[in-house]
């Protein structure tokens, strides 16, 4: 079957949401997900129908930045520190992992075969849990806690290659390393510095990171997305996405498109033919991009009216969903 | 021009004298003396220093520091942001999580001031408002700023060490977005030092061609030249100044290692940490011990209208540590009884979070006043539950400026008389001192 064309690409659905979206987990087989916002709320959302339905799960008391669907459980991680494993079915609390980690847990991600959790966060401090049980499997240390300047560093992403064996993370420095999962061990490091601003001169701070990543389907390359920054008060500068051979550590491919804004997701279509990037906030409108890594170019950009913080795709990758400031938005791709 | 009562330490002839021997000796070992400065070095001298004159250093955090990421935290509301609270030692009073070193230490001698009322979301003239009293100087007069009026009133006659120092972390807030001290019709003896981005100023020491001996004949012939020209120009207030700026000249090159923080024991660096902002904030506390009136830490630039969190996530940890150090070191030397430390901005930042998680100008904002003459533990003042406006107690600048005066025991009414005759009070008329906050 041929891959969705992202030159067919259309947006069929809108649903505005309380504050702004940033995670999201899809229920995989149909139009139902889990988006998590900055008000510490997560709401499980049925679009199925032609009036959405939605449902509310409290539990945390800051930014909900990560959601995953794990087997049975929904697992989410919030800036105040807590990892919750909820019924995917009745929506109740299973667990709570109280200061699962020591700073703000920035991402969660989960296995392909869904029996592990990761969550990565501003102790600078990747973890691993057993999907199931909530056992802690490994503590993945290497990320620098200080920049070299001796501020605190942030540790935004991290990510499963598809075969589940590797885990990646991704700094604020531009450090992108790679985990053994079964071992919890470091198996390699990649440096993207571009990501990493520090301004001495005009403003005295930093800017940047790694935010997003994605295996390719092989698992072989890493895309990392970013912006690389010039002005630390205002994000401006250019959004950036990088590819590397992360067994060479060298960078394969290099794209810059638009100007001031931050790519905060990326996927790839599930067979590789395409990635696919969100833009978030910014000085400038965003843009949903897609690339095509075998010709190295821009295959289309899609102009977007609010930030998305947060991204999927459904299992054959012909639709996208974001989640953005105040939406929740779908788009079609055709075959 | 009246006579106003200065702060002139005890006031006593061997106060006086003292200090001469004192600099004197730092001028010594700076033109061939071995061993450094140390200021500490005779004990009698040091504490007579530390018991009798005050001071004053504003920690200016230029470009608008976030109030709710500070000092008055929202948590759980809309507005609050992703940060969680902390208990602080006053009871009952929490902050935001980024300051945990400062929130043991409040109780000891800082008053919190919620309720600062800036009526300015520019920085430019946010920073005019804040610094010069909400004088904006329409009416064609050259405002002296806080750190000038202080610099001026807290000086002493016969000081050698500068006035008025004023250090930068980053070129925005100076030469970006100006937000510098000005003496205006103070005279320039009361302008700023500025340092920008170093630990001290530039062009203190002698051109290698030129002997001490030369620097210092030519010196006594420029004060012999000066005296003639302003015979008959007493009243020329730029004149004066101009020749008082040159006989200071070599007091401010005798006090180079002021600057110096080698000097320092190797714990007390590693204390203040490797940051501009941590080494500059030991210059400052070497200057204050040495009896520099006023200095200004400028800490900027907080200017967060993209990435909010992530830069206050970075920026206010460093402020959290390098402020409690200091005031735990000026309180060690005795220093911060006599020593005003004050933080506040050019304005506070909205409630409302923008679509780049930013946050943007906002008039209100919170302050900090500690030491010399303050009350500690209290918190003045009050935001509403999503910090949209000010709910209780606003402090308006003018207010602000005659607390501190009168924390400083200095008379915030009293007059300067401005270059074209007209009397100028210290604040603005009607301004009362918000006594809460006061010892």
């Amino acid at each position: 079957m041929a891959a969705a064309d992202p030159n067919t690409i259309k947006q069929v659905k809108t649903l505005k949401m309380p504050g702004d979206l940033l995670s999201v987990a899809r229920v995989p087989g149909g139009d139902v997900l889990f988006v998590g916002n900055d008000w510490g709320k997560i709401y499980r959302v049925d679009w199925s129908g032609d009036k959405p339905e939605t449902k509310e799960l409290i539990g945390h008391t800051s930014y909900v930045s990560g959601l995953v669907l794990a087997g049975k459980h929904i697992v989410s991680g919030s800036w105040d520190r807590k990892l919750i494993w909820w019924d995917a079915e009745t929506h109740q609390q299973v667990r709570t992992v109280e200061n699962a980690h020591r700073k703000w847990i920035r991402h969660v991600a989960v296995a392909p075969d869904g029996k592990t959790v990761a969550s990565v966060g501003d102790d600078m401090v990747g973890r691993l849990w057993d999907a199931v049980a909530g056992k802690l499997l490994h503590e993945l240390q290497g990320h620098d806690e200080k920049t070299p300047q001796h501020f605190r560093s942030k540790l935004y992403t991290c990510v499963f290659s598809p075969d589940g064996q590797h885990l990646a993370t991704g700094d604020h420095l531009g450090r992108i390393l790679i985990w053994a999962v079964a071992t919890g061990k470091q198996v390699a490091a990649v440096e993207a510095p571009s990501f990493y601003h520090w301004d001495f001169g005009r403003n005295n701070h930093s800017a940047g990171g790694v935010r997003c990543l994605a295996f390719t389907a092989d698992g072989k390359r890493i895309a990392a997305g970013g912006i690389e920054n010039r002005d630390v008060a205002i994000i401006q500068g250019t959004p950036l996405v990088q590819v590397f051979d992360w067994q060479k550590g060298q960078k394969t491919h290099e794209f810059k498109v638009g100007k001031d804004y931050v790519f905060e997701s990326l996927r790839f279509q599930h067979e590789g033919a395409w990635l696919v990037g969100a833009g978030g906030g910014g000085a400038a409108a965003p843009k949903l991009v897609f690339f095509d890594l075998e010709q190295k170019k821009v295959v289309v950009e899609v102009a977007l009216t609010i930030p998305l913080h947060a991204m999927t795709l459904n299992e054959t990758s012909d639709v996208v969903y974001g989640a953005g400031r105040g939406y929740l938005v779908r788009w079609d791709l055709k075959r | 021009m009246p006579r106003t009562a200065r702060h002139q330490g005890c006031g006593s002839p061997e106060h006086a004298i003292s200090r001469r021997a004192f600099l004197g000796s730092a001028s010594g070992l700076l033109l061939g003396g071995s061993g450094g400065l140390n200021m500490l070095g005779s004990p009698l001298l040091a504490e007579q220093m530390k018991r009798d004159q005050k001071r004053a250093l504003l920690i200016f955090l230029s470009g608008g520091a976030s109030q709710f990421e500070t000092w008055d935290p929202k948590p759980g509301r809309h507005t609050g942001g992703p940060f969680q609270t902390i208990q602080t030692s006053i009871p009952g009073c929490h902050i935001c999580e980024l300051l945990p070193e400062i929130a043991t230490r409040v109780h000891r001698h800082t008053a919190i001031i919620r309720s600062v009322d800036a009526a300015n979301t520019d920085h430019d003239a946010g920073a005019r408002v804040v610094l010069r009293g909400a004088r904006l100087g329409n009416d064609g007069v050259k405002y002296p700023t806080l750190g000038a009026m202080l610099a001026r009133e807290l000086m002493q006659a016969d000081s050698r060490v500068p006035d008025h120092v004023a250090l930068y972390t980053a070129e925005v807030g100076l030469t970006i977005n100006a937000q510098p001290d000005a003496a205006g019709f103070l005279g320039s003896r009361y302008d700023p030092i500025n340092i920008l981005s170093r630990l001290a100023p530039e062009g203190t020491r002698l051109p290698e061609a030129l002997t001490d001996l030369d620097h210092q004949e030519r010196g006594q012939l420029r004060d012999l030249l000066s005296k003639e020209f302003l015979k008959g120009r007493e009243r020329d207030g730029t004149a004066a100044s101009h020749s008082a700026a040159y006989s200071r000249v070599r007091g401010l090159m005798s006090c180079e290692t002021l600057f110096d923080i080698s000097q320092e024991p190797d714990r007390v660096r590693a204390r203040y940490g490797p940051t501009l902002f941590g080494q500059q904030a030991l210059v400052a506390r070497r200057l204050l011990e040495a009896g520099v009136p006023f200095v200004r830490l400028n800490r900027g630039w907080w200017d967060s209208h993209g990435e909010n969190f992530d830069i206050h996530a970075e920026m206010v940890p460093e402020l959290d540590h390098v402020m409690s150090v200091l005031l735990d070191d000026l309180e060690e030397r005795g220093l911060l009884q006599n020593t005003l430390v004050m933080t506040f901005s050019e304005m506070g930042r909205t409630p409302d979070i923008n679509t780049m998680r930013g946050r943007d100008h906002f008039p209100r904002l919170s302050a900090t006043l500690t030491g010399c003459g303050i009350r500690p533990g209290v918190v003045y003042g009050k935001t509403n539950e999503n910090g949209t406006d000010i709910a209780e107690g606003r402090v308006t600048v003018p207010q602000l400026f005659a607390t501190i005066f009168k924390a400083l025991g200095i008379d915030h009414q009293k007059e300067y008389t401005a270059n074209d005759g007209r009397p100028i009070a210290l604040t603005n008329a009607g301004a009362r001192p918000v006594k809460e906050v006061l010892a």
